[in-house]
């Protein structure tokens, strides 16, 4: 299935409007499951479809559809149906317009993944089960997929691009009355990770989270997060206050602050897609060329990130999910990262430790996410270490991690030196002075 | 797509060695219409199709799915499934319920003939209903789905089905300068177009847009073990985060839930009662068949306080020799179908709110929840909550602002001492672990109980 040529099907039904845009994509997944410590699921998924945009007389609408012979011109058809009864908007901006390639391509196609099938997943699955034994893996996911984007337009863009994703997700667990689980996630384009390196992980995760106790009373101190819980905390925090979108709708912090400083010296913040990551390429999902950004320089706000709706796009337009292709011609183009990186610092995560009075070294949270508006957030632990005098004296759970994330990027003590790569962000373990810890 | 040849594919895969399998055909329809500040952000209209096969043999799955509706993709994903198929797992032999006939979801107004400038005029409408001062955005969106199946297995299940479900949601974003807050309320379920047209638009966005700028007055939540009034959306997400998930079978099969083995146990204070029902009418989680065909039903999790029982897709049914409960779900033919929720929830008392809260000497109202995360291992209870009031003395005070709850569900259930009168369903999506999403409604009565209160 040619993707350009389902592009062209598509605008050739558009040749009157103003403006049109073709997005298509293909990809052919398989993903292995784990239950209980076995394989108990193979899947194989071949998926393809198209997004068409038009924009008329200041009249916009889209239509998605799965690929078919009439897929391109039936898609095509409804969106501009669709944008005919959208009312006019005179602020709307126009599609891309050609323009070369800024970053080098990126090394994220895996032959091994593109051209066969479930073996070599379903191998490194059981090598990770056996590398985290005697624990137990109650779940676990391993998926593999060859995505294939192609965007096309009536001024003249014609993108297509190939990546591969491995993206994993196992949990741990060891036997007892109050075991916990482990948590460990992969993010990579090729499958060349190590499985006794993140089987002997999850051994360690469930080990901690099983002798975690309860911590009880409150107190203020220092928070250190790894990077598997900083990247949704960063995400919704610092990548909501970028995004675009929310500085146009006035809602973002960080708005007008352009040149001042929002967060602590040690801060540098850089969407890197021009390094291996779930979502790097030469373009985004709107055909702009994607550029390696600086959007924090040493805690100094340097720009931030668009798509062709929202202002002068910086290439941050996706479609796409990182971990999972599947059905991202059904989803809107929305303003993102491809790779959000903070720049490492000089710390190993036991200098860190070392280094702090009275802490919290984080190991799990329930759901390490804070409300993008205010920065607020109140976070269950289900696993952390409890820091005195640079030492880990005890491993607690049920607990309420809480503060203001846009008041803890100003407060940094110490940004650790292993970045680890997450579904759209690579960062390093931070530690953050003046969060709360509320105890059963 | 040609029933005659899934029906032939189903016995090409049980002579090629399948100990049970089952094909599916999806058709997706949906519409979006979202705006902010009077502008018209999305006007999508979208459609799939798609098909999926499954195969059972030796303990494991293999699926293979496709957006190819055709004989030749057909044929296809069957040899591509029947090779994975390479079980060595102890198998069980799946007995499944024969589900037969041609099912219509019943609707008042089939959202598909609604001329979409009726679906945009209503959108717009209630954009422009939330225009107040101190509202910095005004977000409105109306969104349906239509979802059409057919499912044939090797049981003998020859069946097809459609659901329809719709939202219309207004969210308002208030704003004085040093600080942002939000509010949100509209309807959803699986109705037609007459949610929209029963809905006061402007009372809705009015009513958004003046809690939003109230919002902007809250102070910060108190912290500590606390009397907390949980509302409806938030009962429901102690029904659902800890209590549905962990009652979900393949987490207790493989002893993942810490509800293994409680059948028969008290595990609540005995005024509590929890159940899983697909088959509420119109609400935003039911539906006729699940997506092995199985019919939907209610199971009751938790009894006058005592343990009942599970929910079951047709493994976890078959392993513990119990029927399937309905609850085997995907979110679309592309992806796994396991134990999922429908609607789940606490079943409501006998005093009103009113009484609830004159009878509080101290504590705090919940009203609307941010987000909940489940714990089905630990049994431990995070809820985000968009906003609650303080109780003094049997009476509502001031306002506070977002705050977490938290602690151990069964805890938190043992403690409860007062279950409100009204049930109400809130709709949404549940992921399980982090992805899989499917549609389904949470809720309850308001409910008090103990409960840690933080991250105010």
């Amino acid at each position: 299935m040619d993707l350009l040529r389902m592009n062209e099907d598509a605008l050739r039904s558009l040749r009157t409007v103003d403006e049109a845009e073709a997005y298509s994509v293909r990809s052919r997944t398989y993903a292995v499951y784990v239950d209980d410590s076995s394989i108990s699921n193979i899947e194989f998924k071949d998926d393809a479809g198209l997004s068409v945009r038009v924009m008329d007389g200041g009249q916009m609408g889209s239509a998605a559809s799965t690929m078919g012979e009439d897929a391109p011109r039936e898609c095509a058809l409804r969106a501009l149906r669709a944008a005919s009864l959208s009312p006019t908007d005179a602020a709307l901006r126009g599609f891309s317009v050609p323009q070369e390639a800024i970053v080098p391509a990126p090394d994220v196609l895996d032959r091994r993944i593109a051209d066969q099938g479930p073996d070599d997943l379903v191998e490194m699955a059981e090598a990770i089960v056996s590398a985290a034994s005697p624990a137990k893996v109650p779940r676990g996911l391993l998926r593999a997929a060859l995505v294939e984007t192609a965007v096309s337009n009536s001024n003249g863009v014609e993108v297509s691009q190939r990546s591969t994703l491995v993206y994993g997700h196992f949990t741990s667990m060891v036997v007892g009355n109050s075991p916990g689980e482990g948590v460990q996630a992969i993010h990579s384009n090729h499958l060349d990770m190590d499985a006794d390196i993140i089987g002997s992980r999850l051994l360690g995760s469930a080990r901690s989270h099983a002798e975690a106790i309860s911590f009880k009373g409150q107190e203020e101190l220092d928070m250190i997060l790894p990077p598997s819980e900083l990247e949704d905390m960063t995400l919704s925090s610092i990548g909501s206050a970028l995004n675009g979108e929310n500085v146009v709708l006035g809602r973002s912090p960080w708005s007008g602050k352009e040149g001042e400083k929002v967060a602590s010296e040690c801060l540098t913040v850089i969407d890197d897609p021009g390094s291996p990551s779930l979502l790097a390429g030469r373009y985004d999902d709107e055909g702009n060329p994607t550029r390696t950004k600086t959007l924090v320089q040493n805690g100094e706000l340097q720009g931030f990130m668009f798509d062709n709706y929202n202002g002068a796009s910086t290439g941050n337009g996706w479609r796409r999910e990182p971990n999972d292709p599947q059905g991202s011609y059904r989803l809107p183009v929305r303003i993102g990262p491809a790779n959000l990186r903070i720049t490492p610092g000089r710390m190993s995560l036991d200098d860190i430790i070392a280094e702090t009075g009275n802490g919290i070294l984080v190991e799990r949270l329930a759901w390490p996410e804070v409300d993008p508006l205010s920065g607020r957030f109140g976070l269950e632990l289900r696993c952390g270490h409890l820091i005195r005098d640079g030492e880990k004296v005890a491993t607690i759970k049920n607990a309420l991690l809480a503060g203001e994330m846009f008041n803890a990027w100003k407060m940094v003590r110490a940004v650790g030196s292993e970045n680890v790569r997450g579904a759209r962000s690579d960062v390093p373990p931070i530690s953050f002075a003046g969060a709360r810890l509320v105890g059963v | 797509m040609m029933r005659d040849e899934m029906a032939a594919s189903i016995g090409v895969l049980m002579d090629a060695g399948a100990d049970f399998c089952d094909i599916q055909s999806q058709s997706l329809q949906g519409t979006t219409v979202r705006s902010i500040n009077g502008r018209l952000r999305d006007l999508d209209d979208r459609s799939a199709e798609g098909l999926r096969v499954r195969v059972w043999k030796g303990g494991r799955w293999a699926y293979a799915s496709s957006v190819q509706v055709d004989k030749e993709s057909l044929r296809r994903c069957c040899e591509e499934a029947m090779r994975n198929v390479r079980g060595d797992r102890p198998s069980i032999d799946i007995l499944a319920p024969v589900s037969v006939g041609d099912h219509h979801a019943r609707v008042g107004v089939e959202p598909t003939k609604v001329p979409l400038e009726e679906k945009v005029a209503a959108v717009l409408d209630l954009d422009a209903a939330q225009k107040m001062e101190g509202v910095l955005n005004r977000i409105a969106s109306y969104s349906e789905e239509t979802k059409g199946n057919i499912l044939l297995n090797s049981a003998g299940s020859d069946v097809s089905w459609n659901e329809v479900r719709t939202r219309f949601r207004a969210m308002s974003v208030a704003a004085d300068g040093s600080r942002v807050e939000r509010y949100y309320d509209g309807p959803d379920g699986c109705r037609g177009f007459e949610l929209v047209k029963e809905t006061d638009i402007e009372a809705l966005g009015r009513m958004t847009a003046l809690e939003a700028v109230a919002a902007l007055k809250a102070v910060t939540a108190p912290s500590g073990l606390l009397t907390v009034i949980s509302d409806p959306m938030v009962t429901g997400l102690l029904a659902h985060e800890v209590i549905g998930h962990a009652a979900e079978a393949d987490e207790v099969v493989k002893g993942r839930s810490f509800l293994s083995g409680k059948v028969g146990e008290a595990v609540a204070s005995p005024l509590v009662s929890l159940a899983d029902d697909g088959s509420l009418p119109y609400a935003h989680g039911s539906l006729p068949f699940d997506d092995e065909g199985s019919p939907s039903g209610r199971t009751d999790i938790i009894r006058d306080g005592i343990y009942s029982g599970y929910i079951n897709d047709l493994v976890t049914a078959n392993a513990m020799g119990v029927d399937p409960s309905g609850n085997g779900r995907a979110q679309d033919f592309g992806r796994r179908t396991w134990v999922r929720m429908t609607n789940t929830f606490i079943e409501p008392g006998e005093p009103s709110l009113e009484e609830i809260i004159s009878e509080t000497g101290d504590g705090i109202l919940c009203d609307k929840m941010v987000n909940g995360m489940e714990d089905p291992v630990g049994g431990g209870f995070e809820a985000k909550v968009l906003r609650g009031f303080i109780i003094r003395d049997g009476e509502v005070q001031g306002q506070v602002r977002s705050f977490t709850l938290t602690g151990q569900a069964l805890e938190i259930l043992r403690t409860v001492d007062m279950v409100g009168d009204r049930l109400e369903l809130d709709g949404g999506m549940c992921g399980k672990g982090i992805e899989d999403w499917v549609n389904v409604s949470s809720g309850g009565p308001f409910l008090r109980s103990r409960i840690i209160v933080g991250g105010g």
